[in-house]
């Protein structure tokens, strides 16, 4: 009777699965809706890094960690179009939604600070996830490779997904305006990606450049995923596991705590 | 009652205007425009380095680093030069603001002049932001100043055209972004940049003589070491006619106000 004259509000329980499951739908659909420049576009710059790259070297460079180069080249290649669009996706979201002005659509909703970040993640890792399997599926018609070990090529391909997720979060957060946001792209995770030995192998490097390369979390995730598709790894496999799933769990706690406290979100 | 400004046959100041703003704002976007082009040469400068090392891996005579710098480096004059061009006319007419150069005394050729020299200053001052980061990885020399200047000038103009012919096709960002995705990389990257044109089947050669930025990257590669693999003669003439055909197209759409008028 009282809930007839009076509306109660919505009760939730300890998690509001329907609004986390509508925020990852909005991620979701955001890049399904331009697929040509989310989907598409990073299989047209992988093919052109794996034909540039191969008509450059394929010739004078044999063989690199067992294989053929351009067999060398396609699981990095992978790897790095995952990470820049699972990177681009919540970065892009945050910053976009900013300068808009409808991050309110995001603050306001009963969703607490865990809930927004794991829609945020769970959306830049999809379009990550997408990306690669659209990349792998295409690249494969043209140039077979098989799988060593499934298990690398899956916690690689879904870890690595998650940081860059997050690092994105963490980007868009910090980002007032566009111009920040592309100095970001350009001056760290751009280096980062094309530093991280998808091209080469970090065994060429002289001692000291190696040590510092083996420092770049984004070389254990793709020495991890290669290792995955072609069996040989420049570095630990163990290493890389713990780097990535550490990277993961405190990136996570950080932005989980920074939206919680609103950080760069509420005046 | 004031009479109107009298100009000659050419309104030197208003054009000289334009041009300015052209270039103030391509200079307010230095991070974008400048820093990160030059920085994405030296990455794949050292790529391309590392991934060679020690394989003595050649292309059309040179060192494999050598022979890629000129192309990366006139890549980044024109990629500024189309980028700019076009996205500062998307701009104007999504702000609705494009209503400042089509109400100026500015006759079409004026206003064509002026876009296009601020394209090249800006795709100029890109390259050389990345010649001056190359410098010190590469073996960077004038083997033909004419070549070089030549090459360079019409090569870094024929993107600008090109830049502002999208522009005015262009009614959203995603054309721009399509654009660049899926014509003035794939196109430029394809183009003789990296490898040598000797290596491809006769399809590919066949194919690559047709397209008009192959011979600016030879060209200016020709400029910078001395060794080519096309044709100059052809080259040049190749370049003159895409830009006189180019410059008269733009002119006939500037004057009928084409997608910039109600």
């Amino acid at each position: 009777m009282q809930s007839a004259l009076c509306p109660v509000p919505r009760q939730l329980g300890a998690v509001n699965w329907l609004g986390l499951w509508s925020l990852y739908l909005k991620e979701i659909r955001r890049f399904a809706k331009v697929a040509t420049q989310t989907i598409i576009s990073p299989l047209v710059t992988t093919f052109l890094y794996l034909v540039i790259f191969s008509l450059a070297l394929g010739r004078s460079v044999q063989q690199l960690g067992g294989v053929s180069y351009s067999q060398f080249l396609v699981p990095g290649l992978i790897m790095m179009a995952m990470a820049q669009n699972a990177f681009a996706n919540t970065s892009s979201s945050l910053v976009i939604s900013k300068v808009q002005g409808n991050i309110v659509d995001l603050l306001m909703p009963p969703l607490n600070a865990a809930e927004l970040t794991l829609g945020l993640a769970a959306g830049g890792l999809t379009r990550g996830l997408a990306v690669g399997l659209t990349s792998a599926v295409v690249v494969r018609l043209f140039l077979p490779f098989g799988i060593h070990d499934w298990f690398f090529v899956i916690f690689d391909a879904v870890a690595a997904s998650l940081m860059l997720a997050f690092l994105g979060i963490l980007a868009g957060l910090w980002a007032e305006k566009f111009d920040q946001m592309a100095a970001v792209t350009n001056f760290i995770i751009t280096p980062l990606s094309f530093l991280s030995g998808a091209f080469y192998s970090t065994d060429r490097l002289p001692d000291l450049w190696r040590h510092i390369a083996h420092l770049n979390p984004f070389f254990y995730m793709i020495d991890g995923f290669r290792y995955g598709f072609i069996g040989h790894a420049d570095g630990s496999l163990a290493i890389g596991v713990a780097v990535l799933a550490s990277a993961d769990l405190l990136l996570g706690l950080a932005i989980w705590q920074l939206i919680a406290r609103g950080y760069k979100l509420r005046p | 009652m004031a009479a109107p400004r009298r100009f000659g046959r050419v309104n030197w100041l208003g054009t000289a205007t334009l041009y300015r703003r052209e270039m103030l704002r391509s200079q307010k976007d230095y991070i974008d425009g400048l820093l990160g082009p030059a920085l994405t040469s030296l990455l794949m400068i050292l790529i391309f380095k590392v991934a060679a090392g020690g394989t003595g891996a050649t292309a059309g005579g040179l060192g494999l680093v050598d022979f890629i710098a000129p192309g990366l480096l006139i890549y980044a004059a024109g990629e500024r030069a189309f980028s700019g061009a076009c996205s500062f006319l998307i701009f104007d007419k999504l702000e609705g603001i494009i209503g400042d150069v089509i109400m100026a005394p500015l006759s079409p050729a004026e206003r064509l002049a002026a876009y296009a020299a601020a394209a090249v200053s800006a795709g100029l001052l890109a390259a050389l932001a990345s010649a001056a980061l190359l410098y010190p990885f590469v073996h960077l020399a004038i083997a033909s100043l004419p070549a070089l200047l030549y090459f360079g000038l019409a090569g870094t103009l024929m993107l600008a055209l090109l830049g502002i012919l999208a522009g005015l096709w262009a009614e959203r960002w995603e054309h721009f972004a399509a654009l660049l995705t899926y014509f003035l990389v794939p196109f430029s990257y394809l183009s003789g940049m990296f490898y040598s044109v000797a290596g491809l089947p006769a399809i590919g050669r066949q194919l690559i003589a047709l397209n008009p930025l192959f011979y600016v990257i030879d060209g200016l590669r020709y400029g910078l070491t001395g060794k080519a693999e096309s044709d100059l003669g052809t080259g040049v003439a190749v370049i003159l006619a895409m830009n006189l055909l180019l410059a008269a197209l733009l002119y006939r759409l500037f004057r009928r106000g084409w997608r910039l008028k109600a």
